[in-house]
């Protein structure tokens, strides 16, 4: 029976008047509701047929869900709806909580993973005790971590150990409440909470966030991040000096770290002149190990094939190219302006 | 469907909420009646500003109270049906109901159609 209503479904006013009976016994509630899907029906397949089957059809001819199910208690017997108390915040929280899961209980999909939720409950004790371990052994003994997961590193097997421990007292704890109430079962939900809540906090963090190899990071994931400096040798293997780089937009490339600043005869300032040498390069300055230099020189380029000129393909420059397309013959690294 | 409170004014609303069991064990009596039928039965007799809640919530109440019988229609297409029965409980109620709303009848039309008299 297909509702041609656009204001509300039949399905969506039965879980309105569902919600608004929640303080009903569920017999009771149930009876009533039983009734209701299908006078719904019933008023729907009446107006459709009518040709009535207009927007706001249910509600126009029995009013909003709310003022419905008011009437219906109170014809059957029950008392008025109780009223929310005024300064009651948990009392109000409860009672639309009541109401949510009416309206949900409406749902197949949540009727499904009802059924389906007590069968996941053994993976969850097992999960909670490995969480709670690793958030112990982080909090307590420092154990390094990648999220979730602990370092590899030499704790490794004795917090595999207290997991297992931790993980069977969680299981032994699950079995043993399901059978409890009261305060003791609000107990084990703060627990829960108090896993969730630490678990959420380790899987955005990780302890090897600090320390490591942390690195110079000028911004941007250029290809070009880690090299602040440019060794550039002649057809002939042998090093340039004052070498002015520019990319293919004519632009000067001046890469990260401390700049070598020079004037050029028509008074404007080069930053890009190559190799900065002992004026910039990271690896003259202190605080880093000293690392490989650059060849005093380099074997020098074979001879073109068709032409006596110089190529850049093959080439161990480590200068890039000022043109951007490498099949271009361009001999030489250094444009002008 | 919402009759205004106080203020002296009669409605059919109102005067509905007392009758309504009546009303219903009456229009059952004949043949039973699922839910909606009843509701359309009423309104055919006249009583059109009957709520379908109302007539539902009575229904149940009654039913609660012993005095209907009720069984299931399964139905092709939808869900299925309630319908409901009176039994001798209802019939009961029906004849004492139907007594004491001829006699309160009686009462008021005496009043509302004698205005000199309760002067006197």
């Amino acid at each position: 029976m297909n509702a041609t209503t656009t204001g509300i479904t039949p399905e969506q006013y039965l879980a309105r008047v569902r919600a608004a009976l929640a303080d009903l016994p569920a017999e009771e509630r149930e009876e009533l509701l039983d009734d209701l899907a299908a006078h719904l029906a019933d008023v729907t397949a009446e107006t459709t047929t009518a040709g009535v089957g207009a927007p706001r059809a249910l509600e126009d001819r029995l009013g909003s869900p709310e003022e419905y199910a008011a009437e219906l208690r109170v014809s059957a017997g029950f008392g008025p709806t109780p009223q929310p108390e005024p300064g009651g915040f948990a009392a109000r929280a409860s009672r639309r909580l009541s109401q949510l899961s009416a309206a949900l209980e409406q749902r197949p999909a949540w009727r499904r993973f009802r059924a389906f939720a007590p069968q996941l409950r053994p993976g969850w004790w097992v999960l909670r005790g490995y969480l709670a371990a690793l958030g112990l052994a982080v909090s307590f003994a420092g154990l390094r971590h990648v999220g979730v997961t602990p370092e590899f590193d030499d704790a490794l097997l004795i917090f595999l150990a207290f997991a297992a421990v931790v993980i069977w007292a969680s299981v032994w704890l699950g079995k043993r409440s399901q059978a409890y109430g009261g305060v003791r079962r609000a107990a084990v939900y703060a627990l829960n909470a108090v896993v969730i809540i630490a678990a959420l906090a380790l899987a955005s963090t990780s302890s090897s966030e600090h320390g490591g190899s942390a690195g110079y990071d000028d911004g941007g994931a250029s290809p070009m991040n880690w090299v602040d400096d440019v060794y550039v040798y002649d057809s002939e293997g042998r090093p340039l000096t004052d070498v002015q780089l520019f990319d293919q937009y004519g632009n000067p490339i001046v890469l990260p770290g401390t700049r070598y600043v020079r004037q050029r005869a028509d008074g404007s300032i080069a930053e890009n002149v190559y190799p900065r040498g002992a004026y910039g390069s990271s690896s003259q300055r202190e605080g880093y190990p000293p690392m490989d230099q650059p060849p005093p020189s380099v074997p020098p380029l074979l001879p073109r094939a068709p032409a006596g000129s110089a190529s850049p393909s093959g080439s161990p420059s480590p200068g890039p190219s000022p043109t951007g397309t490498p099949t271009s013959p361009q001999p030489t690294a250094t444009p002008t302006r | 469907m919402h009759g205004v409170e106080g203020g002296g004014r009669v409605d059919t609303t109102q005067l509905l909420k007392g009758v309504l069991d009546l009303a219903v064990l009456a229009v059952v009596r004949d043949a039973d009646g699922y839910g909606y039928d009843i509701v359309r039965r009423l309104r055919a007799a006249g009583l059109e500003d009957v709520g379908d809640a109302s007539v539902y919530g009575t229904l149940r109440r009654l039913y609660q109270a012993g005095c209907l019988t009720s069984y299931v229609v399964p139905s092709d297409e939808g869900p299925h049906r309630k319908y409901y029965g009176i039994n001798d409980t209802g019939r009961a109620q029906l004849v004492d109901g139907t007594k004491t709303w001829q006699s309160f009848a009686r009462t008021m039309d005496h009043l509302v159609n004698a205005p000199g008299e309760e002067a006197a």
